[in-house]
């Protein structure tokens, strides 16, 4: 059962500067405090979502993920200090359970990071805040999308989800170097895609 | 990052290949500092990047909008999920609505009528209204500035301003000989439980080691026993406002709300006699949360000792023995470790210390052994 039944992904995002998640998982675990875990789902449940539909590539099934893994963290919650690093540990989490899915649902596995094909969103909340936004966030929307699957999973890891070197390359299993190179190389047609906005501007 | 990791593909790169990798680390906050040096000179040489780096930098920092109201709509479809997969979640809002007896008129007399009983008790206490204006008196003519109870023992107070306190086992509270004059200030050690008359002029102050509780005029429970984990605040009506010393902040609460703030002299730090080794520097945890109730009961959890009645909702063995040790003035100790959490529920007004054990030995299936005032659970 869809867990929401209008038919929209959610805006992926995570950029919350708030989001201190060691705070709300202290509170959570100390205080089994409700509205710390209510901050907790509105900081990581898109980001955990889109991750999951990245791999699942069913909106129904990623929100379902998303919604067991962290419902996982309110069953546990006594237990919640034993985790290290909360937000790596959820999308661990999610990526174990998505494969899962996907070897039940499509006896298919996966065995490279290109086959995950991310959504990015193109969809910003209400058709005003898509006027709103100017043409070189539109032209610099469209060159992300473009890049390469495994560059933009990269990018938005990191960017949107706030991950570190070290987090991505443990959730995705591939070296620091590529991290760096992968990120390079999405900031460089991010330039580009600048440059030439400006260059025809003026 | 290892700055050997990436060493070799840094190497032969043009200047504004460079500068995007720089930038991007920098971005990703995993920029060495010498890497940060390099990044500003080589913008140096190339002023034309600068405009540039600060559109990349505004693209990485920005964020889609979020829909507000789409997500909490998401989040309480979880929260049914989530029920429907058998976990318990009482969403605050909820458990604040449900148990607020003091907005139910049915309900309304009782507290009124309970309030009124209290107040015709202390009169009898203290001898009626010609003592109702002067501090408590102890032999001869000298002002006695403060009261303590002995585990086992509980008392009610009446203050110079016409404020009742409730003082519970092993607690103690200083009022100070200035106390209604000037101000109006307490120190509280234990647990105590305040009706305190209103007076927007004069705030009534309780000081506690981890807390300031600042009320005008309400009806509230402090508990500071040094030895738990928690400071707790509850209260039952009106408004206070509680400093959090240690972080620096003021909480305001409301009615049925209670605050807890992690007690830090109860960590074990402090204790140890090592003058060298600093109180802790962390910021101690702050939550909100409802007050518990028992079936219907118009009382909380919280404030039942002032009826005479020991209440538990949901609290660990642990816990209840620390509350029993004062309420009965015993001594637990646990001779199976696993019994401590247990989870108890329940409550106990006239019972005695014999009868409360029998009751808890047979829900719980342990066994207990009484040394003059030692209890031993195994």
């Amino acid at each position: 059962m869809p867990l929401n039944n209008r038919l929209r992904i959610v805006n992926h995002f995570s950029g919350d500067i708030n989001c201190n998640i060691s705070e709300l998982q202290q509170q959570i675990a100390v205080f089994e405090d409700v509205s710390a875990y209510r901050k907790l789902f509105h900081c990581l449940f898109p980001s955990i979502q889109n991750f999951a539909f990245s791999i699942v590539k069913s909106r129904q099934l990623a929100e379902e993920i998303a919604s067991d893994v962290l419902m996982e963290v309110w069953m546990r919650r006594l237990k919640l200090m034993e985790v290290e690093n909360l937000r790596l540990y959820l999308f661990t989490s999610a990526k174990n359970a998505s494969l899962k899915k996907l070897r039940q649902e499509t006896r298919f596995s996966l065995s490279t990071l290109d086959e995950l094909q991310v959504e990015f969103i193109s969809d910003y909340g209400n058709p005003e805040e898509l006027m709103n936004r100017s043409e070189l966030e539109k032209k610099v929307h469209e060159a992300i999308n473009e890049l390469p699957p495994r560059c933009k999973v990269i990018y938005k890891l990191a960017k949107e989800d706030k991950l570190k070197y070290a987090e991505i390359a443990e959730l995705l299993d591939v070296s620091i170097k590529t991290i760096d190179s992968q990120l390079v190389i999405a900031n460089k047609k991010i330039i580009s895609t600048v440059k030439s906005f400006v260059g025809k501007k003026s | 990052m290892p700055p050997s990791v990436l060493l070799i593909m840094d190497m032969f790169q043009s200047d504004e290949d460079r500068i995007l990798t720089l930038v991007t680390r920098k971005l990703m906050g995993e920029a060495t500092s010498s890497e940060l040096d390099e990044l500003s000179s080589l913008i140096a040489e190339n002023p034309s990047y600068e405009i540039l780096i600060q559109s990349l930098t505004h693209i990485w920092d920005s964020s889609p909008v979020v829909d507000e109201e789409f997500m909490e709509a998401t989040f309480v479809a979880h929260i049914d999920r989530m029920k429907s997969n058998g976990c318990e979640f009482e969403s605050y809002e909820a458990a604040i609505e449900a148990k607020r007896p003091w907005y139910s008129p049915k309900r309304m007399l009782v507290p009124a009528f309970s309030v009124l009983a209290i107040i015709t008790a202390v009169y009898f206490l203290f001898g009626g209204r010609a003592s109702e204006n002067k501090p408590v008196m102890a032999e001869g003519k000298e002002i006695k500035n403060e009261i303590s109870t002995r585990n086992g023992n509980r008392t009610r107070i009446q203050l110079l301003d016409g404020s009742t306190v409730w003082l519970n086992a092993g607690s103690k509270l200083d009022y100070g000989k200035d106390f209604g004059g000037a101000k109006r200030e307490v120190y509280l050690t234990g647990e105590a439980f305040f009706d305190v008359t209103k007076n927007p002029e004069k705030p009534f102050i309780i000081h506690t080691n981890a807390i300031d509780v600042k009320v005008i005029g309400t009806q509230f429970n402090v508990r500071c026993y040094p030895t738990d984990k928690m400071v707790e605040t509850s209260l039952i009506k009106g408004s206070v406002e509680v400093l959090v010393k240690n972080r620096g902040e003021k909480w305001v609460l409301k009615p049925n709300e209670k605050l807890l703030v992690e007690n830090v002299t109860s960590l074990p730090l402090k204790r140890s006699k090592d003058e060298a080794e600093p109180v802790r520097a962390r910021q101690v945890l702050v939550a909100i949360k409802p007050l518990t109730y028992q079936n219907n009961d118009s009382v909380s959890v919280e404030a039942a000792w002032v009826r005479n009645k020991l209440s538990f909702q949901d609290e660990s063995f642990a816990e209840v023995a620390q509350k029993m040790e004062r309420w009965y003035d015993v001594e637990f100790e646990f001779r199976t470790e696993g019994l401590k959490n247990l989870s108890v529920y329940g409550s106990f007004t006239s019972e005695t210390l014999q009868q409360a054990l029998e009751a808890l030995e047979f829900s719980f299936g342990f066994k207990y052994s009484m040394q003059g005032k030692k209890v031993i659970i195994y």
